[in-house]
């Protein structure tokens, strides 16, 4: 008697691909590219992609950072001020439509508003909100600082042989007198809420498609060798400002980003999709790759992601005897606006 | 109230334990398996079986016991997925082992090779534990324990696979290769408990007992825990005592080599070593 599973590879059987295994030896990955050692990587996404670039960097990869603030700053300022956390200073880019804004920005393509926001006697670029930790000094300074980053973007776009992506969230605020689109809402971080200029806005995964498309097409006008790795971070949201359970909105949120990324790898020529969101979320671990926060990820998870990246996409480019270890450290510590929501609330001020 | 007798090694009184928690109006009385050739203890388990109504063991003594008494063969829960790097080793021509029973392969071999502690420490390394086949040790130790399942104590492959899946997902379930967490012995001891008498309950409660085994604890590597998806350390509590680190855990073992004036030549792993354990470790020190 035959049937259609008899010949399927053991990853078709959640009996042999997941129950069986240990939890660290579950390797979802079946489609990869290897990454040459001397091409140039950058990442940019949500608060997960720091995990990417970290490692990138630490297996002794070409990890390309265009905005290294040059040495006018000690390591220490370096990291304060988020240079090197990825490829130039944009902060955590949590939805496909802030990556198309930064593009468009970069390349003059689309115009805002200055989008200025005030933090006391301090400004906060909004497009990139805790890039100076105290905010700028003086609007003339935060433009200027503005100017020097969008060139390191452009940099970044047209030099970089892949671009690892994280897709993070479908949720986000959007301005109403020049559509740009912000990483936190405003009020959070600098700035001031207000309903006449700012509104709520939930991509649904025909949004979060047809940007990717855009943003695919974009880069490859520009870079038409451009390799492209989408990832989903398996981070829950906050907060939603949905009017429904923060579990159903990260479920619906998760949902629409892997399968519109499901769809570009698909249709898109060296776009390749990524399981981290997969690993972190399996039931295999029972919880031991979440904090006990249940939101953010462990190291044990980030460093089962890593192994399988490296297994998969690094690997066969570094030879055994320095091949660095990717146990990642317990103190790695992740820029995320995101958590500012969950600071608030600590604190009492939601 | 029935009497049942419980016989194993160093698991013994764990199990023990949960039957209690599961059949607390009965005797349950622990009784470390004896070696057969100490007749006193032999003797005392003798007398102790007579009027028992259940024996819970490893060995089949069947001599021992009468015809009434049910005997529910229990495996020995040996695990190396966790720990691939511990081994047993002799230390004289009269191949009597080392005064602490585990030790550590690459320690071990270090000793041997006469290397420094700093040396030696260099040898614990993703690389080395990778080249070593450390990090393909799970699957290796899953069928070993299937066999002690069902070769050692008769056990069925639903038990085993029962006892398995369920152990597993807590993450780390082995103290050392052979000191099971209380959670590996509880799902023993629920396997045992349903032979024992199949239709009380409380069997599928949440149960808890203390844990005994914790006076030595080998630490999962760090690297080998990545592989595994669980959590690692670098920390032994070595007879109650906490060492922190390689370096310090070396140290450790090699005063400890020298206080027992064990002579590198005699000191044996056991089982032996495959060859490329060598060849691994000579080449690495060569480079």
């Amino acid at each position: 008697m035959t049937h259609p599973y008899k010949d399927l590879s053991d990853y078709h059987f959640w009996l042999k691909a997941v129950t069986y295994k240990v939890s660290g030896a579950i390797d979802p990955v079946i489609t990869s590219l290897p990454i040459n050692k001397f091409e140039k990587i950058s990442t940019m996404g949500s608060c997960f992609a720091q995990h990417l670039s970290r490692s990138i960097q630490e297996v002794g990869f070409n990890y390309y950072v265009a905005e290294s603030g040059g040495a006018n700053y000690s390591e220490a300022e370096m990291v304060k001020r988020s240079f090197g956390v990825f490829s130039a200073r944009y902060g955590n880019i949590y939805t496909i439509k802030q990556a198309i804004q930064l593009f468009d920005r970069a390349f003059d393509i689309d115009k805002f508003n200055e989008n200025i926001w005030s933090l006391g006697s301090s400004y906060v670029d909004s497009f990139r909100p805790r890039i100076e930790p105290l905010g700028f000094a003086s609007k003339e300074d935060l433009l200027q600082d503005r100017n020097i980053h969008l060139k390191c973007v452009r940099d970044v776009f047209i030099n970089s042989d892949w671009i690892i992506f994280t897709l993070g969230l479908t949720e986000a605020w959007r301005s109403k007198v020049d559509g740009a689109i912000y990483p936190i809402a405003p009020g959070v971080f600098g700035g001031e809420f207000n309903e006449l200029e700012h509104e709520f806005i939930n991509f649904s995964v025909f949004d979060v498609l047809d940007d990717l498309r855009i943003f695919i097409n974009k880069c490859r006008s520009i870079n038409k060798n451009l390799k492209i790795l989408l990832t989903v971070s398996p981070v829950p949201l906050a907060a939603t400002y949905e009017n429904r359970h923060v579990l159903s909105s990260t479920a619906l949120s998760k949902a629409a980003l892997l399968i519109a990324a499901d769809i570009v790898a698909k249709e898109f020529e060296n776009v390749i999709y990524f399981p981290s969101y997969e690993i972190i979320t399996c039931p295999a671990n029972e919880g031991r790759y979440f904090e006990d926060d249940l939101r953010q990820v462990t190291s044990i998870g980030v460093g089962h992601v890593m192994n399988i990246f490296s297994n998969h996409f690094l690997s066969s480019n570094i030879s055994g005897e320095n091949m660095p270890c990717t146990v990642i450290s317990e103190k790695s510590e992740v820029i995320c606006e995101e958590e500012l929501i969950n600071n608030a609330i600590k604190l009492g001020s939601i | 109230m029935k009497k049942i007798l419980v016989s194993s090694n160093c698991q013994t009184g764990g199990l023990a334990a949960v039957l209690k928690y599961i059949f607390p109006g009965d005797q349950i009385l622990p009784f470390a398996a004896p070696d057969i050739k100490d007749f006193t203890r032999v003797a005392q388990l003798h007398s102790e079986l007579e009027d028992a109504d259940a024996w819970i063991t490893t060995n089949t003594y069947d001599f021992l016991v009468k015809d009434s008494t049910q005997i529910i063969l229990t495996p020995r829960i040996t695990f190396f997925g966790f720990h691939p790097d511990i081994t047993y080793a002799r230390r004289n021509p009269n191949r009597s082992k080392t005064l602490f029973h585990y030790n550590s392969k690459i320690a071990l071999w270090a000793y041997k090779r006469g290397l420094t502690v700093n040396d030696a420490a260099l040898l614990y390394t993703k690389n080395i534990y990778q080249s070593l086949g450390y990090f393909d040790f799970w699957d290796n130790s899953v069928d070993y324990l299937k066999k002690r399942f069902l070769h050692e104590a008769g056990m069925s492959q639903s038990d085993f696979l029962g006892f398995y899946l369920s152990v597993k997902r807590g993450g780390n379930f082995m103290h050392t290769i052979n000191h099971p967490m209380p959670l590996a012995l509880i799902e023993l001891g629920r396997i045992i408990a349903r032979k024992l008498d199949d239709s009380i309950d409380i069997v599928n409660r949440p149960i808890s007992i203390p844990d005994t085994l914790i006076q030595t604890i080998w630490p999962i590597y760090p690297e080998i825990a990545e592989q595994l998806g669980v959590a690692g350390s670098y920390i032994w509590k070595i007879n109650g005592i906490s060492i922190h680190g390689v370096h310090d855990f070396l140290t450790y073992t090699f005063n400890d080599y020298k206080d027992q004036k064990i002579n590198p030549a005699y000191l044996e792993p056991e089982p032996t070593l495959p060859d490329f354990f060598n060849e691994v470790l000579e080449s690495y020190i060569k480079s």
